[in-house]
């Protein structure tokens, strides 16, 4: 009997622990999560870079504004797209995070271009980017060097 | 009873071996492909045509666009990864439309950047504006200088397609932007096992 009390108050601890601790998926601020944030390897380290990153919100519409990070002297929003036949990429003022929902900087579409990149960037180097939402505001996040 | 089943699911069997849906679409008229001159990533003069003998993987693009030229030269990576690893059968060619900004010694270290896995080199193309021209327009290859606000300088909007040659220097299939690296894999590998094949 004592020891099925002893478990049951072990699993109770565990599981309001477990309750407190972050939301799988990185870090968490207002309704706004960032998750699989990664910088591509760099071919040629002076010439720009992108990284890339999925925001999951579980609040009201938010936007993210900016990005800033010490590894690159500037880091623009910009959109891959096609338009006439061919493959444009635009800077975009912010990219919108719909209520509830979710928007994936992947290649091909939204991406984080890094401009004046202050170190040579590795694959498997790990690199902190700040994202700053018009909402959550300031959200830390953790991204790997790799290739693809 | 059981003999008609075992008939059908050998038949269906055989079919699915040989059915190949290709990813890629096909040019029509079939044709030699064209040649053009420029300039390699060493520095040297260099003619599509002397690929001859290997099948080459063809794409355009620039060095200062980060996000749609790695994904394609990363697919073809993977391509050659999965065909030909260690072999020189096939033939990567990554031709710069910023002539302006990409210098034979940037496409070294550019397409460097891609083919370190493997023994035989990428080939990385520039030349001058007008050669460049005349080795886009018969591919159908467009592509436009877009002044832009960004720190980066201004972007290349460039279509994105890559472009199988065979060892005959037929030009054989063009395969979308979005195809993957699997999909232009199983196709050359189909070329390369049914050499006929249309």
């Amino acid at each position: 009997m004592k020891r099925v009390m002893v478990i049951s108050v072990s699993l109770l601890l565990a599981a309001v622990l477990a309750a407190c601790g972050p939301a799988a998926g990185g870090p968490t601020t207002g309704g706004v999560s960032v998750s699989d944030a990664w910088v591509r390897t760099p071919p040629i380290s002076d010439q720009p870079g992108a990284a890339y990153l999925v925001i999951q919100n579980n609040g009201a519409a938010d936007k993210l504004l900016s990005v800033t990070s010490d590894i690159a002297q500037t880091i623009e929003l910009h959109e891959s797209m096609e338009s006439g036949g061919m493959m444009q990429m635009s800077p975009v003022p912010n990219i919108l995070v719909p209520a509830n929902g979710k928007v994936e900087l992947k290649p091909g579409g939204f991406h984080m271009m890094l401009i004046g990149l202050t170190r040579p960037l590795k694959t498997g180097d790990k690199v902190q980017l700040t994202l700053n939402f018009e909402k959550a505001g300031k959200v830390p996040v953790t991204a790997e060097v790799r290739e693809q | 009873m059981k003999m008609r089943w075992l008939i059908g699911l050998g038949l269906i069997g055989l079919l699915a071996a040989c059915a190949h849906t290709f990813s890629g679409v096909a040019p029509n008229p079939l044709g030699p492909a064209p040649d053009f001159a420029l300039t390699d990533e060493q520095g040297q003069p260099f003619k599509l045509s002397d690929l001859r003998g290997k099948w080459v993987l063809l794409a355009y693009g620039y060095t200062h666009c980060p996000d749609v030229c790695p994904l394609t030269l990363s697919r073809l990576r993977d391509v050659k990864k999965a065909v030909d690893a260690n072999g020189d059968q096939v033939q990567v060619v990554f031709v710069t439309i910023d002539p302006e900004r990409d210098s034979a010694d940037i496409m070294q270290k550019y397409v460097g950047h891609f083919d370190n896995l493997f023994p035989q080199k990428f080939k990385g193309l520039t030349g001058t504006p007008a050669e460049i021209a005349a080795a886009a327009k018969p591919y159908n290859v467009k592509y436009e200088k877009k002044e832009s606000t960004s720190a980066g300088g201004y972007s290349m909007g460039h279509t994105a397609e890559v472009y199988l040659i065979d060892p005959q220097f037929n030009w054989r299939m063009t395969f979308p932007f979005g195809v993957k690296a699997e999909e232009i894999a199983a196709d050359l590998q189909y070329f390369m096992q049914h050499p006929e094949a249309k």
